[in-house]
């Protein structure tokens, strides 16, 4: 038995200060740490992360990318099907829940909507509900054929699976940035908020025509925010989340053409984060992702607007939430939307704790500080716009299915 | 010497100082420009590299022209002849360069922000000849010598500028070098062609050459790029002619003294007819030479000569 002692404990909804939190350990013997003032959480759940696998394992794979998850303190992730070739056989998820089997965090799978996720075919939706996959999106690429995508939320509804769906209309995309006045000084091709807020409201129509859960993925402009709430007050089974990324930079910090700041969706101009804030303060998001997305050095490292979209997360997501919790939302409604809440989502067990010796934990210090680096990043990529910057908050160990899956040196010991 | 060693990305790395030495070092070197022997040199031993990566013969020639006129070495890397076309990136080509020993590169590239990135490969110092549709700040320095040649100074001048503004780098360097100066600047053109928030350059916007044009010192036409009808930018040229073409007949509403500029190359009887392009007030032809003026001047004062202009 390790007795943690001094710890916050998150339950999922609120800190229990000041608790003495047991584990059961493999060994016998007795052991206590003093840990004043740190927190244990639930292991995190990120729904919406890219590991790559199979086919682009160069970027990353199953683990890699979750042991760089549970550097995180993360031990749920949901693969997105973009892979190579793209999820959208049940033999396809049988073949990654496999390999999935040794990786450090409970890999739940989404399956593609349509074949190849090109937009022109259903993929075999029950089929891969068989082999357990957790909602079907897209990911990536929006499905521009409305009768296709309300065939594909009958299916969806029937399964009583979650259409995950990534907003973005087929004519307006196909810029580099958020369109806006920083669009105008830089000189880079945008995209327009509508292109966003134009497939939202398609969704919404479909999900009151079919009933079908619909839940966006990473909402990023005022329009969306405010068409996701109307439609929640309409009672239609919309849900949404958010990036974490799009909470802390803007459109403005394009100013170096860093790639690492190159995603999809864009980064939100000032007036559209303010509403992404305004949403996660009034309940309208209802979830916090990192939609971890590695690319290798020599993809980013070309001009602004031939760079591919994305952003690393997984390891980062602790310090982003406590850099977006200054300004000023509480830390425990971030919290909960990276535990409680998506678990709630997805009709999943987890993000809480309710009990002693949980399954999954993250033993996480507020104080401690840490530098992401190609010696200290997990995942193959190191796609990210705080390499190399010091940040606040450090993971210390995570916990899932009762292994420690991460530790740093004090924990080796264990 | 404030500028000795800048990199000139765009225009707001250069103060109101600077641009007004960029003017007079101008005004010196094209008095060498009359001289039967138009060299002098203040660059001996420099060398000049040309970066383009997006072809354009009129900008090249005239930063190579500047370059020999002042006595540098000048070596030219186009994309025609670019081991781009290999695949190899940016960052290896620059490499490659600059173990070459480059004192000074000039960059036209399509991608915004082209220039930041070649400095991060290189120590040499970098100036923008223009980077997609972002900036092109040696254009606008020309400009801006133009009229400042013509009227003295730049503090009120009434410039308007018609066209394709959404994807022209010559009209928002221009519209940040003349806020700069003190000038009233207006865009003016169809709203599909004017970029989201432009007024925040601190200019007027305006959808109607009659209004926008009363009383201008200066009306800058800009090229029409035929391939925007696609876009569903414009309906027709016809269509575009009529609204936004610029004739001697729109000018009757101009200053007296009033100038067209153009920087090239026009496309005659789309957004400027021929009466107007080759008329006594148009400034077309003087750019030209101005930009060689102005991009010796800049390389001069980059490269820190000590020569002087007249030595
Ligand atoms: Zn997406």
């Amino acid at each position: 038995m390790l007795t943690l002692k001094g710890v916050k404990v998150f339950n999922g909804e609120e800190f229990i200060e000041n608790k003495d939190f047991h584990i059961e350990l493999s060994s016998q013997e007795e052991k206590e740490l003093n840990l004043d003032g740190m927190w244990i959480l639930p292991g995190l759940i990120d729904t919406h992360t890219h590991l790559r696998d199979p086919g682009q394992l160069w970027r990353e794979d199953v683990y890699s990318g979750t042991k760089a998850a549970a550097h995180g303190g993360i031990t749920t992730v949901f693969a997105m099907p973009n892979t190579t070739p793209t999820i959208d056989t049940e033999q396809a998820v049988i073949y990654l829940k496999e390999r999935a089997k040794e990786a450090s965090a409970d890999v739940k799978i989404v399956g593609a909507i349509t074949k190849g996720r090109q937009g022109k075919e259903l993929s075999e939706m029950g089929r891969m509900a068989r082999a357990g996959v957790v909602g079907f999106s897209d990911d990536g690429a929006f499905l521009n054929d409305s009768a296709l995508a309300r065939h594909a939320m009958e299916y969806a509804y029937e399964l009583g699976l979650p259409i995950i769906s990534h907003c973005e209309e087929q004519y307006l995309k196909g810029g580099h940035m958020r369109e806006g006045w920083y669009s105008t000084l830089y000189g880079v091709y945008p995209t327009p908020f509508a292109a966003e807020s134009i497939a939202i409201a398609r969704e919404i129509e479909l999900s009151y025509l079919t009933k079908a859960h619909v839940h966006i993925a990473h909402i990023s402009t005022k329009r969306s925010v405010e068409l996701i709430r109307h439609a929640k007050a309409d009672g239609i089974n919309v849900t949404c989340d958010v990036c974490v990324h799009h909470l802390l930079f803007t459109d403005k910090d394009i100013e170096d053409y860093d790639t690492s700041k190159k995603i999809n969706p864009p980064f939100p101009t000032e007036e559209d984060q303010k509403a992404l804030y305004e949403g996660l303060e009034d309940g309208t998001i209802d979830a916090i992702i990192t939609d971890h997305a590695p690319y290798a050095v020599h993809e980013k490292e070309v001009e602004f607007q031939a760079a591919p979209f994305g952003i690393i997360g997984f390891e980062t997501l602790l310090n982003e939430l406590f850099m977006v919790s200054k300004r000023g939302i509480k830390i425990e409604k971030l919290l909960s939307l990276v535990t409680s809440k998506p678990a709630k989502l997805y009709g999943m067990d987890g993000g809480t704790i309710e009990s002693e010796n949980p399954a999954d934990f993250t033993v996480f210090d507020p104080n401690d500080e840490w530098i992401p680096s190609p010696q200290t990043l997990f995942s193959k990529s190191r796609n990210t716009p705080f390499l190399n910057k010091n940040l606040k908050g450090r993971v210390l160990a995570t916990f899932h299915d009762g292994k420690k899956v991460y530790g740093d040196t004090k924990w080796k010991l264990m | 010497m404030s500028i000795a060693g800048k990199d000139v990305f765009d225009v707001d790395v250069l103060s109101k100082e600077d641009v007004l030495q960029i003017f007079q070092t101008a005004k010196e070197f094209k008095e060498v420009l009359q001289r039967p022997i138009k060299k002098v040199p203040a660059l001996r031993g420099k060398t000049v590299c040309t970066l383009f990566f997006e072809p354009s013969t009129r900008t090249r020639m005239s930063f190579e022209i500047a370059a020999k006129r002042l006595n540098a070495d000048v070596v030219n890397f186009s994309s025609s002849t670019s081991s781009l076309k290999k695949g190899e990136s940016f960052k290896d080509t620059v490499k490659t360069l600059d173990a070459m020993g480059i004192d000074l590169y000039v960059i036209r590239h399509r991608e915004p922000g082209s220039p930041m990135m070649l400095k991060k490969y290189t120590n040499a110092i970098v100036i923008n000849a223009g980077d997609g549709i972002r900036a092109h700040p040696t254009q606008a320095i020309l400009d801006g010598y133009t009229m400042w040649e013509k009227f003295g100074e730049l503090k009120d001048l009434k410039v308007v500028i018609v066209g394709d503004i959404l994807h022209s780098r010559v009209a928002r360097s221009n519209a940040k070098l003349l806020k700069k100066m003190g000038a009233d600047v207006t865009f003016c053109g169809p709203k599909s062609m004017i970029p989201m928030k432009a007024e925040e350059y601190g200019v007027r916007i305006s959808h109607s050459v009659k209004e926008a044009i009363k009383g201008a010192d200066v009306v800058m036409g800009l090229r029409m790029h035929l391939e925007r009808q696609t876009g569903g930018f414009f309906s027709s040229l016809d269509e575009y002619n009529e609204f936004y073409g610029l004739t001697p007949e729109v000018m009757k509403e101009t200053s007296k003294s009033s100038i067209f500029m153009h920087p090239g190359p026009m496309n005659r009887g789309v957004e400027v007819v021929t009466e107007l392009a080759d008329s006594e007030n148009s400034k077309v032809e003087e750019q030209v030479t101005n930009g060689v003026a102005t991009r010796m001047a800049l390389l001069y004062l980059t490269l820190g000569g000590d020569n002087g202009a007249n030595s």
